[in-house]
């Protein structure tokens, strides 16, 4: 008797799941007379988790404010991987025109839904795609890191006494290469006899190891360090106030931590960039089967300095020469470090 | 890097694992294995952050940080033994949690995301000697360091006290080793457990304090596998504190020693399997030493049989 009625209740339950979700299909008829190109983007983690997609969200939306009829935006959590292959596909099914998904691990279920819906534009945020230039209908772009990472190390040079740069990387992977890349490239601009040295934190969330290593930087005759280690780089920016060493940041400000001795960081805005692919896309400028970075000239990547910072207007004079130079092409980096 | 510097360095690092270990031996001693000491240390790093700035003195910061991994102890006390729930599940449970509640309250705390700093001034001072750091090797290997630290480094034998030289200590363990036995006795054994699982609580929470306060910030997921570690130091000594201090020391010297070698060019891959293959050594040699000797005696015994 009793698992009788549980059996039908969940009968119940079923039928009924299933009109409400026939019922939302025929409620919403697709409207195809809107001229304005509606953009999707299917993001891996919830917006309010983390500070990146915050801004993202919060860059688009007031560019959108701006230009109303540009085109139409919506952002798609799927933090689930099961929910990757079935959200991008309900995007696509509602007739969304241009389809953008995050990172390496949606990579799969973008494919297949790229072969499914040949007509929707897809772009992948450093999809990772492999045999990219084989789809006709997906477009990878990502953020330059090498270029702001150049302009760091200018700065750092300028800035060192010593002749002895050092750096604390979050991890050995491609993305904190190119920076450590562009870093290197950076301080040999100025300097050609300069010397450099690269620790790599294997984690991006160890504050106190970060610090153990600035330290051990600075032990070492660093009068300038830097950190690339998300979490582990404010350990870094601790030991840089400790001993009173310049600091050279990334992603974000440490007004709280080394307000007298940060020189610069370098900051990436992840909102141009996903503009920039936008409007490239919507502008007949879409280059499927290709990987498309954006960087300095797009506005994605920029070095950005304190209020109240150290850095003398020449060397911001020489940075802003060299930045254009960068964004213009003139001068030709390279993605591997100098050394490790 | 000269050795004494190496040392001092070591001894730092080792504190928090030390102070977790120790916690994890008292839950393993009452026969509930805590794998979720991690989950703990974070809570604490948390609490003590947010005492910190609600109190703004580090002192109560450091109190709020114990008393905070005490009531979460108290929690997964009341699971595991009220409820039955199995404590590997719980400790699992906890470590999920700690993670996403200590980044979920960041936001209404601080309204920080992914990190919060607090006003140098609230620093845990380190502590200068004075005469007795100029006593040569041990003076400066020991100096300069805040106080947890020194509280960790007695915490072993402190533990061992009262694990094997207090009435509490007997109870406790042959609660561990035989519930329906130590019950026959008459002793209380969920209020023993409480016990155990209340001083883990604490000292996980201690521990949290040392690596946030240390820094004056926390930071989502800092303790990066330490309760991990400790808890493989734990297991390495079969739960015994004096030998566990020696066990975390050279997870730390190793750690201190992959420090001072970074930057030099060595495959940052190495590096950071170092500590763990030291371990390895470390867990293995006795065993091959134990086993070895006893081949040896056995052929001793059969050569002797021989003879006769």
């Amino acid at each position: 008797m009793k698992t009788r009625t549980k059996i039908i209740s969940i009968v119940l339950l079923v039928v009924l799941l299933i009109a409400t979700v026939a019922c939302g299909g025929n409620g919403d008829t697709k409207d195809d007379s809107t001229a304005k190109p509606r953009v999707a983007m299917v993001s891996y983690m919830a917006v309010d988790e983390a500070e990146w997609l915050q801004n993202l969200v919060a860059g688009v939306e007031q560019y959108l404010k701006d230009n109303p009829d540009r085109f139409e935006f919506k952002v798609i959590e799927a933090t689930q991987p099961n929910e990757y292959e079935p959200k991008i596909k309900a995007a696509c099914e509602e007739g969304y025109d241009i389809v953008i998904t995050t990172y390496d691990n949606m990579a799969a279920a973008t494919i297949v839904a790229a072969e499914q819906y040949p007509d929707v534009k897809f772009g992948t945020l450093d999809g990772g795609i492999e045999n990219l230039e084989s789809y006709k209908n997906i477009q990878d772009f990502r953020l330059s890191r090498v270029e702001t990472g150049f302009l760091a190390g200018i700065v750092g040079a300028k800035m060192s006494k010593t002749n002895k740069l050092g750096i604390v990387a979050g991890a050995d992977v491609g993305s904190i290469n190119e920076i450590i890349a562009g870093w290197q490239q950076g301080m040999r601009y100025v300097n050609n006899e300069i010397e450099d040295v690269v620790m790599y934190a294997n984690t991006f969330t160890d504050p106190t190891k970060g610090k153990e290593l600035g330290l051990a930087l600075i032990n070492q005759g660093c009068d300038v360090i830097g950190g690339a280690a998300g979490g582990t780089g404010v350990g870094v920016a601790q030991a840089a106030a400790e001993k009173g060493t310049y600091y050279v940041a990334w992603d974000v400000h440490y007004p709280d931590v080394v307000p007298d001795l940060e020189l610069c960081s370098a900051l990436n805005y992840f909102d141009k960039m996903v503009l920039a692919f936008i409007n490239d896309a919507i502008s007949d400028n879409y280059q499927p089967g290709k990987t498309t970075i954006y960087g300095v000239k797009e506005g994605a990547a920029a070095l950005g300095y304190l209020d109240n910072n150290l850095i003398s207007d020449e060397i911001k004079k020489f940075v802003e020469e060299v930045a254009d130079k960068v964004a213009a092409g003139e001068i030709e980096l390279k993605l591997e470090p100098i050394h490790k | 890097m000269n050795i004494l510097e190496l040392l001092n360095l070591a001894i730092r690092l080792t504190a928090p694992t030390l102070l977790v270990a120790i916690g994890g031996i008292f839950a393993a001693k009452s026969g509930i294995f805590n794998l979720g000491l991690e989950a703990f240390m974070l809570i604490g790093a948390f609490a003590s952050v947010a005492g910190v700035y609600f109190t703004e003195s580090v002192f109560l910061g450091i109190i709020i940080g114990m008393l905070t991994g005490i009531v979460f102890a108290l929690i997964f006390s009341l699971f595991v033994q009220k409820l039955k729930v199995d404590p590997i599940i719980c400790a699992i449970a906890m470590l999920t949690m700690s993670s996403g509640l200590t980044r979920y309250l960041l936001i209404p705390f601080f309204g920080a995301t992914g990190r919060y700093i607090l006003p140098p001034q609230f620093a845990l001072k380190t502590i200068d000697l004075g005469k007795l750091a100029s006593i040569p090797i041990i003076g400066p290997i020991l100096n300069n360091h805040s106080a947890i630290v020194y509280i960790s480094i007695i915490t072993p034998f402190i533990a061992h006290v009262l694990l094997y030289k207090t009435k509490f200590g007997l109870e406790l363990r042959s609660v561990g080793l035989h519930q329906e036995a130590a019950e026959t006795f008459g002793i209380h054994i969920f209020r023993r457990i409480n016990v155990a699982l209340l001083l883990n609580g604490m000292l996980c929470g201690l521990a949290g304090a040392q690596l946030s306060l240390s820094l004056n910030l926390f930071n989502v997921g800092m303790t990066n596998g330490r309760g991990f570690t400790a808890l493989a130091a734990m297991t390495l000594t079969g739960s015994r504190p004096i030998p566990t201090l020696f066990a975390c020391l050279l997870f730390g010297t190793a750690e201190a020693i992959v420090l001072s070698l970074s930057g030099k060019g060595y495959p940052v891959q190495i590096l950071s399997m170092l500590p763990y293959v030291l371990a390895l050594i470390a867990a293995i040699t006795p065993a091959l030493i134990y086993k070895i000797k006893h081949q040896l005696s056995a052929r001793r015994v059969k050569s002797s049989l021989a003879k006769h």
